[in-house]
C-alpha cells in the first residue's frame, strides 16, 4: 500500500536523521532547559555536566584557581534561580558565560584587591608542576578573550568548534583568538 | 613552506583530532602545553556535584508554605520583573489577553483579509492568512515563536504572556516554544496538539489530513480523552474525522509505517478484517526495540485478540517490569501500562502526567 503523506512531505521524513552534533546539543538543552525549568533536577544536572567545563575555564581564566570550583557552584545556583528569564534556550552557553564573567568580576569587587594571579607558581609542589603553573600564569596575561579562549582549548581540552557552540562566539572568532592568543603566549614563554 | 606549517599548527589547535596524525615540531608543543595544563581541567559533574541546598532553595526537594509577607515580596518582584522585561523589550507586545505581536517573513500576510505592515498585532479571534509566497511569524508571548508556513490560515484563540492557543484552519506551523510544557496548545478540528517543550511542525491540509512531527522535545495530541506522546524524530498522522494518529519513529521501516497507517485509519468492517489482520502482523514482525513506543501507544487502541498480540511482542522488545501483568494489561490497566512505560527509556509517565496535576484546566 503506497502512503500518502510519504510523497508529499517528503521533506519532513528526510531530515531527522542529517543533524549535526551541533544542532543535536540544541536539542538536548532545549528539552533539559523546559524541564529544569519545571523542577526536574535531572535534566538541570544534565546541563550542568554539559556545561561544567565551560564554565570552570572561563573562570579559571580569571580567578586563582583554588577558587574556580567554589565560583562553578555558584554560577550554576545562580543559572537555576534565573533560569526563567533565559528566552532563548538555544543561547544558554552565552548566557551562562555572561554570569561566569560577573561572578569573577564579583569576586574580585568583593574581595577588594585584586589578586595578582602569576603569584600562583611559588605553590607549586614540582617541576612539571611549575612548569604548569608558568603557563597557566602567562595565559592569563593574555588579553581576555584570547586567555578564555586558550583555556577552553589546553586546559579543558574543548576543540574550537566545541568551544564556539559552548560559548555562542563565532566559530571564525575563536579561530582568531586562538591563532593570536597562541602567538603571544608564545612570545610570553619564549621570554621567560 | 613557512605557511604550511603554521596552517597544520592552526588546525591542530583547531581541533586536535583532525590532525592528530601529523607530528610536527609545533604541534608537540602544543600538545605537551595541553597535557601539562590537564591537571587544571574542570573535575567532572560526580567529583563536584552541586550543593543539596540548591535544590532546597527551589522547593524541589522540600517544599515550605510561604508566608504572606514572603507571597506579597514575590508578588513584588515579580510585577517588577514583568515591567522590566516589558521595557526591555521595548515595549514589544507580548500578549495580555487581547493579542500577540506578528512579523512578516515573506510576502503578504493578511490579517482578516487585510494585508499586514512588516510588523503587526494579532488580536483573538483574528485569522492570519498567508498564500503560496508568503510567509509570518507569530511571537508567543514571551515563551516561543511559531512560524507559519505558506499557504495557512491561523485563528488565534488565546493570547497570555505565559501561555496561550492557535487554532490551526489549514497549512503548516512551526512552533518553538521554550516554557514549561502544556502552557501553548494548537487546535485542529482533528485533534489538539498540547506542547510538551520544545520544537515540532504542523501541517493539515484543507480536507482536515496532515502530519505533526516533533524536532526537539515532546508533544502531545489529545482528543476525547485519548492521548498520544510523541517524542524528538517521531510523528503522528491526523486524519479528518479520525483520532489522531499513533505515534512513529521516522526512520521506522516504510512496510511498519504502512501497517500502522491501515490499523490507524483503515477501513472497519467485516471485509476489512483480513487486511487489518495483515496489516496488524506485519507491523509486528517489523518493530524494531524503538518501535516500542508505537507499540505501547497501540495497547491502549486495540482490544481482544490484537491486543494480546501487541502485548506479547512489545514484552519481547521490552520485558514488563515487575508488577506488570499479562492479564492486567489485557484488562485495561491504566497504571501497569504506565509502568510498563516507564521502563521504554523515554521520559517517565510522573513527567508528563505531572503537568496535568500542575497546570490544571489546561
Amino acid at each position: 500500500m503506497e502512503i500518502a503523506w510519504a510523497s508529499s512531505h517528503a521533506e519532513a521524513t528526510t531530515t531527522s536523521s542529517d543533524s549535526t552534533p551541533v544542532e543535536g546539543e540544541k536539542k538536548e538543552d532545549c528539552a533539559d532547559i523546559v524541564a529544569a525549568r519545571s523542577g526536574d533536577r535531572a535534566a538541570f544536572g544534565r546541563l550542568y555536566a554539559r556545561y561544567l567545563p565551560m564554565v570552570h575555564g572561563l573562570l579559571l581564566a580569571r580567578v586563582p584557581r583554588e577558587e574556580a570550583e567554589d565560583l562553578v557552584q555558584e554560577v550554576f545556583m545562580q543559572a537555576l534561580r534565573k533560569l526563567s528569564t533565559l528566552r532563548e534556550p538555544g543561547a544558554i552557553g552565552g548566557w551562562l558565560a555572561t554570569i561566569a564573567r560577573n561572578r569573577a568580576h564579583d569576586y574580585f569587587r568583593r574581595s577588594r584587591s585584586r589578586v595578582d594571579l602569576p603569584d600562583e607558581i611559588p605553590a607549586a609542589k614540582d617541576t612539571a608542576d611549575t612548569e604548569a603553573l608558568a603557563a597557566l600564569a602567562a595565559i592569563r596575561r593574555l588579553p581576555e578573550a584570547y586567555r578564555e579562549t586558550l583555556v577552553l582549548r589546553l586546559v579543558e581540552g574543548m576543540s574550537g568548534p566545541e568551544i564556539a557552540t559552548r560559548t555562542g562566539l563565532t566559530p571564525g572568532s575563536v579561530r582568531v583568538n586562538l591563532h593570536r592568543g597562541m602567538a603571544q603566549l608564545r612570545e610570553i614563554l619564549g621570554k621567560e | 613552506m613557512k605557511d604550511d606549517f603554521l596552517k597544520i599548527k592552526d588546525e591542530y589547535l583547531w581541533d586536535p583530532k583532525s590532525a592528530a596524525a601529523i607530528r610536527d615540531p609545533d604541534i608537540t608543543e602544543i600538545a605537551a602545553l595541553e597535557r601539562s595544563l590537564t591537571r587544571f581541567r574542570a573535575p567532572g559533574a560526580e567529583s563536584l556535584p552541586l550543593p543539596e541546598a540548591v535544590w532546597v532553595d527551589r522547593g524541589w526537594q522540600t517544599a515550605r508554605p510561604s508566608t504572606w509577607r514572603e507571597s506579597l515580596a514575590i508578588a513584588a518582584v515579580l510585577v517588577l520583573a514583568v515591567g522590566g522585561v516589558w521595557l526591555s523589550l521595548g515595549r514589544k507586545y507580548i500578549g495580555d489577553g487581547t493579542g500577540w505581536q506578528g512579523a512578516r517573513i515573506a510576502g503578504q500576510p493578511n490579517v482578516d483579509s487585510e494585508p499586514v505592515a512588516a510588523k503587526f498585532r494579532l488580536r483573538t479571534g483574528q485569522i492570519l492568512e498567508t498564500d503560496d509566497a508568503s510567509r509570518a511569524r507569530i511571537d508567543v508571548g514571551n515563551i516561543g515563536e511559531v512560524e507559519v508556513g505558506t499557504d495557512s490560515q491561523v485563528r488565534l484563540l488565546e493570547a497570555q504572556a505565559e501561555s496561550g492557543s492557535l487554532g490551526l484552519e489549514h497549512g503548516t506551523i512551526t512552533a518553538l516554544i521554550w516554557a514549561p510544557p502544556r502552557r501553548f496548545t494548537v487546535r485542529m478540528a482533528t485533534a489538539t496538539a498540547v506542547d510538551l517543550g520544545c520544537e515540532y511542525t504542523l501541517h493539515v491540509d484543507a480536507d482536515g489530513n496532515g502530519w505533526m512531527r516533533v524536532s526537539i522535545g515532546w508533544v502531545a495530541f489529545e482528543k476525547d480523552g485519548q492521548e498520544s506522546f510523541v517524542p524528538v524524530d517521531a510523528m503522528a498522522l491526523i486524519r479528518q474525522g479520525a483520532r489522531p494518529g499513533t505515534p512513529f519513529y521516522e526512520d521506522a521501516s516504510p512496510a511498519f509505517r504502512s501497517a500502522l497507517e491501515e490499523i490507524d485509519f483503515g477501513a472497519v468492517g467485516p471485509s476489512e478484517v483480513e487486511e487489518r489482520k495483515t496489516a496488524l502482523a506485519t507491523l509486528l514482525e517489523q518493530a524494531r526495540k524503538r518501535d516500542a513506543i508505537t507499540l505501547w501507544h497501540l495497547l491502549g487502541r486495540t482490544d481482544g485478540t490484537e491486543l494480546a498480540q501487541v502485548y506479547d511482542d512489545l514484552a519481547k522488545l521490552v520485558p514488563p517490569p515487575s508488577g506488570v501483568t499479562r492479564n492486567g494489561i489485557l484488562a485495561g490497566d491504566r497504571h501497569m501500562r504506565d509502568t510498563w512505560w516507564d521502563a521504554l527509556g523515554l521520559r517517565d509517565t510522573g513527567w508528563w502526567r505531572g503537568w496535568k496535576r500542575d497546570f490544571p484546566g489546561r
